[in-house]
């Protein structure tokens, strides 16, 4: 399921990063990495310095038993990438995430953040090695909210390279207009976890359900250090409303604020998703 | 013990607060004057832009709420049919939120302006008369009934839609959770209490000047504290023996009495006046008022003419908030079972054109008076405000017979605001009980007009206005508040009680 990642590779990623989140993808499962360079310079020289950083990367790769390959492409960067990945038929995209202070990011953008947007593949924000773990994860968080994405979402959880040890199932709510309402709120949120939580509990050691209120994303950043999970795994709908397009999607905001790596899956595309049934 | 306290703390604290603060008012009106003046003064010199932000943002909120798919949500559960009749809930309307308050401004307003316009514009000059009626219009336009809107939606919405006791602090819920039955929900509610309290207080002490000086008019006698005494006094009775037969006899018979009354006499005016001129002052007055309605609600005036605004614009919408509390809830316990469209165009549409029409009737008549019959119409306003309906009726036919009118008008007005008032302190300190009981409505009708009394002996009525008024800075903020709780409370019910899937993070 996560065999093939596209490991994005601008050499700008403060050193060793990108070994370390190579190191960090064999958690998945993964056994093969196309580790793609996309040039924006209009020279058509590369850079010989360039060719060797990748060449390196390459060689640790292999190091760690994984399948390497290296592409160099041009032109607009986020584009080129998500084309790759189907073109490479990759199942995942892999980051390593670089700050950009507030007023750098405000007025140039990101270009990392823009691939998140775009994407229609799954994308993995490696932000901090996994403590030293070679392995599997200690823990993961989900945040649910038992809509679309949970069908595209379920299955990764269950899939053995994701394991973890502990698995926090996650529901970050709006409280209901009045108590009686509320209190069956609750109780069918707390079914439904539990719900999810049997699904995948042959996959984990333990799985812990929360039920919390508020702000979805900065919610899920609170519970993320309060629980100090190594990994979020979020879902993402493909259509957000005005506001959502103005100040960016929880998917979008989580890269910048969480402390730890995230997993963004998309979700239910209702056109695409029509489409593959019917075909 | 403990529970009685718990069940009445709301009670307890604002009977307490308004006790003292009266007083301090009987006892050293003086002190009482200056601190508030000085109170009053840096709210609306620091804040006042506030006020005019956010009373164009509640006339802004409450037009896209209607028109938007939450229009269809009832007030109340989904086949419940409207309480009272449309003229019924209509009259009622009016008579808690305006009717007083137009009787007496109807001439003085626009004459006040005309006479002391803004430094930008000369005095008794025709554009000084434009520029009265369009700003008699503007603050007695759609912003106020905005205002009470987003408070009586609020506490129609949760209260009737969501089975919660119709209280303010029920409206925070979504924000809130159970603090609302914490120290912040009290709070709010004692807020409301307070401010309720003082408002008509307030009311009650101007309006028996109003009355005092129209009976005067008529029987030529010289009217003093005596007889503004004995006319709170009957008032008090009057208010009383309503307040106790409830809801849905005594406040509905007396504002569906009134607002015929006031009709016929707008008729009257209307018939007798001058007509054309009447009708010519509306139409240009409402095509004024819509193609300067943007700048009117977000000008303050900074350069030129503050001052002014600070004394009119600011004062009535500071007063408008902070008469909020009482009218919200009257006008929300009033309007169960009707959709939030036909609530919002209702309250904001149907008082506002009777409004309109007062202000183009009464203030017509007096500009005729003034400009084209040499009648010193805005003197005598500038010298007593209370007195400029009847200067009026001394140029038309019947004087004296529209002045009982009027007076009679005033007093059941009057009676249908001091009785809504303690039917909604009551409720309000009861926990929102929609029956209180009958010791709580003697215990506030009583407290009210023993205050009214005190202070109108004392001089310190004027401060205990301006210490309502301070209560609607709070109030702002409380409101903008309940904006984003309601709109919180209606998007749950849509996206997971109606089925709606729209939702997208």
């Amino acid at each position: 399921m996560l065999k093939a990642a596209l490991v994005k590779v601008s050499l700008k990623e403060p050193a060793g990063r990108v070994a370390e989140m190579l190191a960090a993808l064999r958690s998945f499962g993964t056994q093969e990495v196309y580790l793609v360079h996309v040039r924006t310079s209009a020279s058509r020289a590369f850079p010989k310095k360039k060719r060797v950083l990748l060449e390196r990367l390459r060689e640790k790769a292999e190091a760690l038993g994984l399948i390497a390959e290296v592409h160099i492409l041009h032109g607009h960067v986020p584009t080129r990438i998500l084309q790759a990945a189907w073109q490479l038929d990759a199942d995942y995209i892999a980051i390593a995430w670089v700050h950009k202070a507030v007023l750098r990011q405000a007025l140039l953008g990101s270009i990392d953040v823009d691939i998140v947007r775009m994407s229609d593949s799954p994308v993995f924000i490696f932000k901090r090695r996994f403590l030293g773990r070679t392995e599997n994860l200690d823990s993961v968080l989900y945040a649910t909210d038992f809509q679309a994405t949970d069908r595209k979402v379920m299955p990764y959880l269950k899939n053995k390279g994701f394991q973890a040890r502990m698995l926090y199932m996650l529901h970050v709510g709006d409280r209901a207009p009045d108590p009686a309402t509320d209190k069956a709120r609750r109780k069918e949120v707390l079914a439904n976890l539990d719900r999810l939580a049997n699904d995948c509990a042959h996959a984990y050691e333990s799985v812990k359900a929360l039920e919390v209120m508020g702000s979805v994303g900065r919610t899920i950043v609170r519970t993320a250090k309060s629980t100090g999970v190594e990994l979020i795994i979020v879902g993402k709908v493909d259509h957000p409303d005005l506001f959502k397009k103005l100040t960016g999607s929880v998917a979008d905001q989580l890269p910048h604020r969480a402390p730890c790596s995230v997993f963004i899956i998309p979700g239910f595309r209702p056109d695409s998703d029509a489409g593959k049934e019917r075909a | 013990m403990k529970g009685l306290l718990q069940r009445n703390f709301v009670f307890i604290v604002s009977l307490a607060i308004v006790l003292a603060l009266a007083a301090v008012g009987a006892a050293s009106p003086e002190n009482l004057d200056a601190w508030t003046a000085w109170l009053h003064g840096a709210i609306i010199e620091h804040f006042g832009w506030c006020y005019l932000v956010a009373a164009f943002f509640f006339l802004l909120f409450s037009l896209s709420f209607a028109f938007s798919r939450y229009g269809q949500i009832k007030l109340g559960h989904d086949h419940e049919k409207p309480r009272f009749s449309l003229f019924g809930w209509f009259s009622m309307l009016f008579a808690a939120g305006m009717g007083i308050g137009l009787i007496f401004w109807g001439v003085a307003e626009p004459m006040s302006h005309y006479l002391h316009p803004p430094p930008y514009l000369t005095g008794e000059s025709g554009e000084a008369a434009k520029f009265a009626m369009r700003f008699a219009f503007f603050h007695w336009g759609v912003q106020p009934w905005a205002i009470y809107i987003i408070m009586s939606l609020s506490i129609a919405y949760f209260s009737f839609r969501r089975g919660m006791p119709p209280l303010i602090s029920s409206c925070f819920y979504p924000l809130l959770g159970e603090r609302i039955n914490g120290a912040t929900g009290l709070f709010i509610d004692t807020l409301a209490v307070f401010a309720t309290v003082f408002g008509i207080v307030t009311s009650l002490g101007l309006g028996a000047i109003q009355i005092n000086a129209g009976l005067g008019s008529v029987f030529h006698f010289s009217t003093g504290f005596g007889t503004t005494l004995a006319i709170v006094a009957v008032v008090t009775v009057l208010f009383m023996i309503s307040s106790m037969t409830g809801l849905d006899k005594g406040i509905q018979i007396l504002s569906k009495a009134n607002v015929m009354l006031a009709v016929l006499l707008l008729a009257f005016m209307l018939a007798v006046g001058p007509t054309t001129m009447m009708f010519n002052i509306f139409t240009s007055t409402l095509a004024d008022y819509l193609s300067s309605l943007f700048s009117m609600s977000l000008s303050t005036n900074p350069f030129r003419g503050y001052e002014w605004t600070q004394s009119w614009t600011l004062f009535y919408w500071a007063w408008w908030i902070s008469w909020s509390p009482f009218v919200g809830l009257f006008v929300a316990s009033i309007s169960r079972g009707r959709t939030i469209r036909e609530f919002v165009l209702g309250a904001m549409l149907a008082p506002t054109l009777l409004t309109f029409l007062w202000f183009s009737v009464f203030g017509g008549a007096a500009f005729h008076l003034e400009l084209q019959q040499g009648a010193t119409i805005a003197e005598a306003v500038a010298q007593d405000v209370s007195t400029g309906l009847f200067k009026v009726y001394a140029h038309y036919p019947l004087s004296s017979a529209l002045t009982m009118v009027t007076v009679l008008l005033l007093v059941v007005f009057f009676v249908t605001s001091a009785d809504s008032a303690t039917f909604v302190l009551a409720m309000m300190t009861s926990r929102g009980v929609e029956t209180p009981s009958a010791l709580k409505k003697l215990t506030w009708g009583v407290t009210v007009s023993t205050t009214a009394a005190v202070l109108l002996f004392s001089g310190g009525l004027e401060a205990l206005q301006r210490m309502a008024i301070a209560a609607a800075l709070p109030f702002t903020a409380i409101m903008l508040f309940m904006c984003r709780s309601l709109l919180k409370g209606v998007r749950y019910e849509f996206r997971h009680e109606r089925g709606d899937t729209s939702r997208k993070d």
